[in-house]
């Protein structure tokens, strides 16, 4: 081992995690439990899985206290994980209709077949603080508890929260593009085994979209509902619930069950007038999203990307398509963890490049100065004038 | 803890290693290490199989110049223990060839295209020897990227016959397939497509 | 909750193996970005991911690393890495550039000649010199595939209209085995020429953006430039380090604080252990 300047880098990077566990804990207060970040913090937990594309509730629990709460910091302790793991076999495709759904609602119609299910939702809330949870004991968990085994009590029965799909039902009276047949057998695309390249596969968009982060989704969606785009979408169906999920059998391929999934399902159809001219009947097309865990927005989000992308590829779209329905721009730029990642990376270290940079803005300055006399000269001059108001360590450097 | 790295893992790295030298100064011999696994065909080839394999990929074996078919017990002992695909010699990233019968197979690998040129094929070639005494040696002149100006490569005489295809492979640089040969002993060296070869007259 | 294991060199083996493919093939076709699906790390992104995953996939415990940051042994994002590094592989660490045999850098190429014997691993945060003309990802991939670098010269050209010579600091565009057009990652252009026919290896690792490429040893690296604007590196006559004294360095300023507790601006070295050990003789 060689010398090493002592400068104090190593020491600086150690104290830190300590400081920041002082933060985490210098309020004095019981230490979260794990159990109470994962019941309680149920939409955070949710949230760091679909970012951070890891199904594993006790460990995003563990993500998000680590984290103190960041969400796209606790995605990214997740994905971190996962890249350590192998990837051991697929599951076989996983069908919504098969959901045990806590909630599913249809904006398409007033009835559909199973009804409505308002579930556990906020769409209905008054959104007025509730100062009674500051107080929260025991009891109101039991009180509660108590009310919602009165709900199950009215509704037994083996095909309780089992419910059709509006989507079969639209394709059933040819209102929606049939399912492609060719993508039926197609192995998809894996982003975690592949690098994204464009014009990419339907599959790659849908995994991409589903782990991007929520609040950039969100704004793509929304520029492109709002006006900087032609989306009008229809909420045919969302589902909240668990997902059965199965997996072949090694030896003789049949399916085997390994678990569930709590997951949100939603599709989308879009405007009629936004079917290709030609076409041998006019047909909605139809979006998708999903996410784990009750990612209601996301999955709106993501099922209006889907078929604004979807329609820009089969010229769909009438009108200005807006930023958002560039498939390129939306999937390299929604990802949290790596826009997070690389703005942040602009704290590190950069005198290397700065030096540089203050090489080629003397000779700039040179270059401007030698060319004073012209008009455009002068215009530069004046320009680097004002430059050098606001960079006033310039000449000390 | 430090983790510790399984033998086969070791291997893989090994193996790796060196054809990475291999590959950034062709010409310049390797020496390959054998996989922990006692295999039906040669060791050292199969060592790369285990290098660069897994269930992305596809792999195509040629012998006495015919590609072995999928229930071919080297194919299935091969794909089984490293989880790759067996595929036609298009389809296939890697590609082990066995003996100079098979020099006219390599035209049949994938040479990628020109937007992704790194489809083409790595092609493993069995010959002889790397270190041919001189009054039997065929010599390969090579020049190119990882090469100070020239350097020569000592064939036993029967390797001559992979020139021209491994010439015809790369004409349509940056398309092309890139080559290791191996021989009996375990020496390895690359020919990555960049590597212009020509024939030294004795 | 039980402990959590990871293996060594932290990412799991296929992962490793896709990485050693995609080198394999970035050695083959030098310059060329071979894209690869780049795993994510504990190490955020943009923060040397890229450079992490080659690293990574070539350590073996008998390898000696130097991990640097702007030139700096001790920058704090050298400081981590190594630290990550060392946790999973146990590899030996050093400064001295010479018992290195894989250095990991950002930003800098070491100023002694690298040799045969090493591998220096760069960290890539831009990964296309066409993104400047060309930020569409499909329509650039195109364009390097035919070779089309018409644009670059024409942002060259309005480069030296405008500023009167070409105005890049650092990633400087060049032209690999006089095939591709690379990005030099940002050193700055003092660094460029170590690239050109060189004893060393030189992988390059984007994992934000999930490419990896290479310039293999003895091979051309040309920069671009015009006969009447040439490439020049960061040099001012009379240039000298304040410490060791070196007047054929790159150097940044800092500031330094004096006995009457002045500050004052200095230039040294960027690259640390070159300037230590060159203090240390004499």
């Amino acid at each position: 081992m060689g010398y090493i300047a002592a400068r104090g880098g190593t020491a600086a990077i150690l104290n830190a995690e300590v400081l920041v566990e002082h933060y985490r804990l210098r309020g004095d207060t019981p230490p979260l439990t794990l159990g109470q970040v994962q019941h309680q913090l149920r939409h955070a937990v949710g949230r760091a899985m679909h970012e951070g594309a890891l199904y594993a509730p006790q460990l995003a629990a563990l993500a998000v206290k680590q984290a103190e709460g960041d969400s796209i910091e606790a995605s990214f302790l997740l994905r971190a994980y996962r890249a350590t793991l192998p990837r051991v076999m697929a599951t076989l495709p996983a069908q919504g209709r098969s959901m045990q759904c806590a909630r599913r609602i249809s904006a398409a119609f007033r009835d559909i077949p199973g009804g409505q299910l308002l579930g556990p939702s906020t769409d209905y809330q008054i959104r007025l603080l509730r100062a009674a949870l500051a107080r929260e004991c025991d009891e109101d968990i039991a009180r509660i508890a108590t009310l919602v085994e009165g709900f199950a009590a009215t509704h037994a029965g083996p095909d309780v929260g089992h419910f059709p799909k509006v989507v079969d039902h639209l394709r059933a009276h040819q209102m929606v593009v049939p399912v492609p047949a060719a993508v039926d057998d197609a192995e998809p695309f894996d982003i975690t085994r592949q690098a994204l390249q464009f014009p990419c596969p339907r599959s790659a968009r849908l995994q991409a979209l589903a782990q991007a982060d929520t609040g950039s989704l969100l704004t793509y969606a929304y520029s492109s509902v709002r006006g900087y785009g032609d989306a009008h979408p229809t909420l045919a169906e969302l589902r909240y619930g668990h997902l059965p999920v199965a997996v072949a059998h090694p030896v003789d391929g049949s399916p085997v069950w390994i678990g569930e999934l709590e997951a949100t399902e939603c599709e989308t159809v879009s405007k009629a007038h936004s079917v290709r001219a030609g076409d041998a009947a006019p047909r909605f097309h139809l979006g998708y999203g999903f996410t784990v865990g009750q990612g209601e927005v996301k999955a709106i989000s993501m099922a209006i990307l889907d078929s604004v992308l979807t329609q820009v590829r089969s010229g769909g779209l009438s009108g200005e398509s807006g930023p958002a329905a560039d498939e390129e721009f939306v999937l390299l730029h929604s990802d949290g963890i790596e826009a997070s990642g690389f703005t942040a990376h602009y704290k590190l270290p950069h005198y290397v490049t700065f030096e540089a940079d203050l090489q080629v803005l003397e000779r700039a300055k040179r270059h401007a100065a030698a060319n004073a006399g012209g008009r455009l000269g002068r215009a530069l001059a004046a320009a680097f004038a004002a430059d050098a108001l606001t960079e006033g360590t310039t000449a000390d450097a | 803890m430090v983790p510790m790295s399984t033998p086969l893992e070791t291997a893989c790295r090994a193996t790796f290693r060196t054809l990475l030298a291999c590959f950034a100064r062709p010409g310049t011999l390797g020496r390959l290490v054998a996989p922990p696994l006692a295999a039906p065909g040669p060791g050292w080839w199969t060592g790369i199989a285990f290098a660069l394999l897994d269930q992305t990929q596809g792999v195509a074996l040629a012998h006495a110049g015919r590609w072995r078919s999928a229930d071919d017990p080297l194919v299935r002992w091969l794909t089984l223990r490293c989880h790759a695909r067996h595929v036609s010699a298009p389809q296939a990233q890697l590609a082990l060839l066995a003996d100079p019968a098979c020099a006219p197979l390599l035209d049949e690998l994938p040479q990628g295209s020109l937007t992704y040129p790194e489809a083409g094929a790595t092609a493993v070639v069995l010959v002889g020897t790397l270190a041919c005494p001189a009054a039997d040696a065929t010599v390969w002149q090579l020049r190119g990227p990882g090469i100070a100006a020239h350097c020569d490569l000592a064939l036993d005489a029967a390797a001559g016959a992979w020139l021209a295809p491994i010439q015809r492979s790369r004409a349509h640089y940056p398309r092309g397939i890139d080559v290791v040969l191996v021989d009996q002993d375990g020496r390895c060296a690359g020919l990555p497509r960049t590597t212009r070869i020509t024939e030294r007259g004795l | 909750m039980h402990e959590l294991h990871y293996t060594y060199g932290l990412i799991d083996e296929d992962s490793k193996r896709e990485v050693r493919r995609a080198l394999l093939k970035a050695v083959a076709l030098p310059g060329h970005q071979v894209p690869f699906a780049s795993r994510d790390l504990p190490i955020a992104r943009g923060w040397g991911t890229g450079g992490l995953q080659i690293t990574l996939a070539l350590l073996a415990p008998e390898d000696i690393l130097k991990v640097i940051d702007q030139g700096d042994d001790e920058s704090v994002n050298a400081v981590n890495l190594r630290r990550l590094i060392a946790q999973t592989t146990g590899v030996a660490l050093t400064a001295v550039t010479a018992d290195a045999t894989v250095i990991q850098t950002r930003h800098r190429i070491p100023e002694e000649r690298l040799r045969a014997d090493q591998i220096l691993v760069l960290q890539v945060p831009m990964v296309d010199p066409l993104r400047w003309v060309e930020p569409n990802l499909e329509r650039a991939t195109v364009m390097h595939g035919e070779a089309d670098y018409g644009r670059m010269w024409v942002y060259m050209y309005e480069s030296v209209i405008r500023a009167g010579d070409l105005r890049i600091a650092t990633q400087y565009p060049v032209i690999v085995a006089d095939r591709y057009l690379m990005d030099t990652t940002p050193i700055p252009r003092w660094d460029v020429p170590k690239l050109h026919q060189a004893d060393a290896l030189f992988l390059f690792g984007a994992g934000r953006e999930k490419r990896i490429y290479a310039v293999p040893p003895h091979t051309s690296v040309a920069p671009l430039e015009f006969e009447d604007v040439p490439f020049r590196v960061e040099y001012t006559p009379g240039q000298c380090c304040a410490r060791c004294g070196c007047g054929d360095s790159f150097l940044t300023s800092h500031a330094v604080s004096g006995a009457d507790g002045a500050t004052r601006w200095v230039t040294t070295c960027s690259d640390t252990s070159f300037c230590a050990a060159r203090q240390a003789v004499s």
